[in-house]
């Protein structure tokens, strides 16, 4: 932890971000800070610290993180939002931190000495939950270079064949960039060897051998029912050969990656997103957890610990200003966001484990005085809370900790709306809440879509199956998304899912329709059918 | 090198303003500024462009509700109508909304320009430099007394006595110990200020808005024909210091009427599009010398015409507007119920080709010409874009 860096390109060579040099002040205090970190338990991978200016940061943010990334226009669109929402005074990024060995802080020029404190704090207690947490276990650590590289491939590309027509590919596959299933990051298949080799046998039906002098009888020797019956087995042959799926699968851009009939560059840019995709999908998987920790840490540091004095003329002075900073981050009485929830969530665990209250005899108990004065001092939150960070995703810490006591203390409510448009407070119902929170965080919010079929009706459909859990999906994205996939895939893709009514309904894309998406009912498709 | 974040950026502003991979356009929500601000203000809310990248998702039943925390018993309004305020935070986490900021009209007059790349109002080339301005700031011989330029008037006194050596003369003054130079102007030596004629191009603009009328304008297509001929005047608004405006609405016959009539709805008999052009061109002759201003027709229809009056309509465009006497005749037809024969493929056919006339219009993809939201404000931004952002505007 003591390397810093500061003012030095991240990638010597290909990045162009320059960054500034950390002010005196706040490097005499880095070690300070460290130690801090190491006290309260944190292990963490070595640092760099970079301080950006706000077009930097905005540029680094909008890349995900990352200096260098391939050339897209989404990169563009978030940069431009950042930009604009930094002018007019809507929010300014404090901090970055990524994911790689070794970490990268980036803070914003204009913060001051003690948002600095505050924010290589939080971002420490990333760097922890990404060394520690068991979804993280996986990622590649060396991204950076990963991405930049990806970068330089894909500009290759676009040089060989036409910014344009590159762009409209990675379009494509961003479509269906989320349905991965981040489980497959312990797969370690390295990607597929191009096959370039046509290894298809053909086979043909055998004939009779006709005389010659004779070749009137070949209707009778070689009848055409005969014929065909034979084309026929060994058309059912081939199928059989084809690829057939063993069980669904959710990996449905994998599956793509692998076996879609796709030119050598295009694979080659859907295997470097697939890579992308698996990289980004544990921090989609546990945003709450990594925010939850992140603020746990600060919070400890610099409230408990006492940093928030570090480097200002009197002991008080800090604190003030540390909790207005925290005021902005998790909001005030009303908020709910995921810094929030997770930071909620954890400082419970806390509380309950330093007092003792789990266990049998706590649940069991049925006294509510007793129960509320429930303290054996055991003083094992901290401990608990590490492990938490350490061995869950958002889902499992809703399910485990959402407990009804939990969402009473902290004033939870669903809201909805009346007629009047006007927005009220549903219910205090835990377990409809519960339903509500896990819906949001279940898949990261999106639906579940498997792979069910590869080869459906014998003739290369993909065949799509949503888990309908009362939810419809959202047609006008859905139908650009199965174009997509249509495309990629170049066979038709169907896609079963439910309606409102619980009615099942299939969406059907083929390319002989001229790339439309077509809906139709059970009872009409088994028409169509037959 | 440019930076890579530029290049991306400019992708996506090409993409946003539809020079660039059309299709992805559908997926763009910055359509919705085409809404006129609140009366009075010159600021308005609009939301940053935000392009959507398609993926499945879910539909959008989970709006409106959501989990938040809180005091208040079941039933405890948290948020009133549509008010921003203190209600749960799921604001700004949901995909697609993108973000709202309140912004001055000029400012987004300036990012529109840079988004659509409209381009500038030119007054006629033709135009009669009017107004005139007096400065002084010319030297002359002779003039008044009280204009006299003193410095210059002795600078003048200087050089004639240095050159004929009246400069080494010592003469004593009275109240002076020692005896001094002295410059002494002569009659000839004065110099005066004189005034110069500038003569300032008036850029003024008069813009016509005329609209149809008849019952057939109903109230959806007056409101379509209101928001765009406000952001018109907004825009001409920006080029000219005096801008006049002039309403016209016709049913049979056409009169001059005041902005709050033209805005709101109200509808009269049958249909003589000629009698708006007609009133026009009378006002031409009468109040709005073509030589001193600059002239925008604008003019709204649903497409309808009485039998036999678009030759008459078309011949007095082509006869009392012609881009000799009018910079620019716009004709917009919003949600044309005929098939092919309306007004504005009748123009098109006849004086399409004419050097200041531009057609547009408002179609609904729907049945009984219904527009969502969203359509509406893609129309808006088309037609105005394709109103200003025609070449002819400037011939």
């Amino acid at each position: 932890m003591s390397r810093f860096f500061h003012g030095m390109p991240l990638l010597v060579g290909d990045s162009t971000i320059p960054g500034l040099s950390l002010p005196d002040e706040l490097v005499k205090l880095l070690p300070a800070i460290f130690q801090a970190v190491k006290d309260l338990g944190g292990d963490c991978y070595d640092t760099i610290i970079h301080k950006l200016s706000y077009d930097q940061i905005s540029e680094i943010a909008a890349y995900g993180g990352f200096p260098v990334r391939f050339p897209h226009w989404q990169f563009g669109m978030e940069y431009e939002e950042l930009q604009r929402g930094y002018e007019h005074g809507m929010h300014r990024i404090y901090e970055m931190v990524v994911n790689t060995n070794p970490s990268h802080i980036y803070c914003l020029e204009s913060n001051t000495l003690l948002d600095d404190v505050t924010v290589i704090a939080h971002a420490m207690g990333h760097n922890h939950f990404f060394k520690n947490n068991v979804y993280f276990s996986q990622t590649n650590r060396h991204m950076m270079e990963k991405f930049a590289n990806n970068g330089s491939r894909i500009r290759k590309y676009m040089a060989r064949w036409g910014r344009e027509k590159v762009t409209e590919f990675i379009d494509h596959v961003l479509r269906i960039e989320t349905l991965i299933d981040p489980v497959e990051a312990w797969d370690k298949k390295s990607i597929k060897d191009l096959v370039l080799k046509d290894t298809r046998e053909y086979h043909y039906p055998s004939r009779l051998n006709v005389k010659e002098g004779h070749e009137h009888m070949d209707d009778f020797l070689n009848p055409q029912e005969w014929i065909k019956k034979q084309e026929k087995d060994i058309a059912r042959k081939e199928v059989a050969k084809q690829l057939v799926l063993t069980s669904p699968t959710k990996n449905i851009l994998g599956f793509i990656r692998d076996y879609a009939p796709l030119k050598p560059w295009q694979s080659d840019i859907v295997a470097m997103l697939y890579e992308e995709a698996i990289y980004f999908a544990p921090q989609r998987q546990t945003k709450t957890c990594n925010e939850g920790c992140a603020s746990f840490f600060d919070y400890n540091i610099i409230s408990c610990m006492g940093l928030a004095a570090l480097g200002q003329k009197t002991k008080s002075t800090g604190i003030v200003e540390y909790a207005l900073h925290k005021m902005g981050v998790l909001g005030g009485k009303y908020s709910m966001n995921p810094y929030k929830l997770g930071y909620c969530l954890l400082s419970d665990i806390e509380e309950r484990w330093n007092k003792g209250q789990f266990g049998t005899e706590y649940e069991e108990c049925d006294d509510y005085q007793t129960k509320k004065d429930w303290d054996k001092n055991l003083g094992l939150g901290r401990e608990k809370v590490f492990e938490v960070c350490k061995n869950y995703n958002d889902i499992m810490l809703l399910m485990e900790f959402f407990t009804p006591d939990f969402c009473e203390k902290y004033e939870f409510f669903e809201y909805g709306k009346n007629e009047d448009g006007d927005t009220i407070i549903v219910s205090r119902d835990h377990q409809k809440i519960k339903k509500q929170l896990i819906d949001k965080y279940l898949n990261g919010g999106l639906p579940v879509i498997h792979l069910v079929d590869c080869n459906h009706r014998g003739s290369d459909i993909l065949l799509l199956e949503h888990e309908y859990d009362g939810r419809p999906l959202y047609e006008k994205f859905l139908v650009p998304t199965m174009q997509s996939l249509q495309f990629l895939w170049s066979k038709p893709v169907y896609l079963v899912s439910k309606d409102e009514n619980n009615e099942e309904i299939i969406y059907t894309c083929n390319a002989s329709s001229g790339d439309s998406v077509h809906r139709y009912t059970a009872k009409e498709y088994a028409e169509l059918k037959s | 090198m440019p930076r890579r974040i530029e290049e991306d950026r400019k992708d996506f502003i090409d993409i946003v303003s539809g020079r660039f991979r059309e299709s992805l356009r559908k997926f763009a929500n910055n359509g919705k500024i085409f809404k006129r601000p609140p009366k009075g203000g010159n600021r308005i809310a609009i939301p940053i462009p935000h392009l959507d990248i398609p993926r499945i998702v879910y539909g959008d039943n989970g709006k409106g509700s959501g989990v938040g925390r809180g005091q208040g018993k079941p039933g405890d309004v948290i948020k009133k109508g549509d008010q921003p305020g203190q209600g749960a935070g799921q604001a700004g986490d949901q995909e697609g909304e993108g973000m709202e900021i309140s912004v001055d009209l000029e400012d987004i007059w300036d990012a529109l320009q840079e988004q659509l790349k409209l381009p500038d109002l030119k007054p006629k080339p033709s135009q009669i430099f009017e107004e005139i301005k007096i400065k002084y700031n010319d030297i002359a011989l002779t003039g008044p007394e009280s204009l006299r330029h003193n410095a210059r008037t002795l600078k003048q006194a200087l050089k004639r006595q240095c050159a004929t050596g009246q400069m080494d003369e010592l003469v004593e003054i009275p109240g002076c110990a020692t005896p001094m130079r002295l410059i002494t102007p002569i009659n000839s030596d004065k110099r005066y200020r004189q005034y110069k004629e500038i003569k300032l191009p008036a850029s003024n603009a008069v813009i016509f808005f005329a609209r149809d009328g008849s019952a057939s304008m109903d109230e959806e297509r007056c409101d379509i024909a209101s928001d765009i001929a406000w952001w018109l005047d907004a825009w001409i608004r920006r080029f000219y210091k005096k801008v006049e405006r002039c309403y016209i609405w016709h049913d049979v016959a056409a009169q001059e009427v005041d902005e709050k009539k033209f805005y709101n709805y109200r509808y009269g008999g049958g249909t003589t599009c000629s009698s708006a052009m007609k009133l026009i061109s009378k006002q031409l002759e009468n109040r709005y010398d073509p030589n001193k201003w600059n002239i925008y027709v604008f003019y709204f229809t649903d497409g309808e015409n009485s039998y036999g009056d678009n030759p008459v309509f078309c011949d007095l465009i082509k006869e009392k507007l012609n881009h000799q006497i009018v910079n620019f005749v716009g004709i917009t037809q919003i949600l044309a119920r005929g098939g092919f024969d309306t007004l504005k493929s009748y123009v098109d056919q006849n004086i399409g080709n004419l050097e200041n006339i531009c057609t547009t219009e408002v179609v609904s993809s729907g049945l009984w010409y219904e527009l969502s939201d969203d359509d509406r404000a893609e129309q808006i931004r088309k037609v105005i874009m394709k109103l200003l952002g025609s070449h002819k505007i400037n011939k």
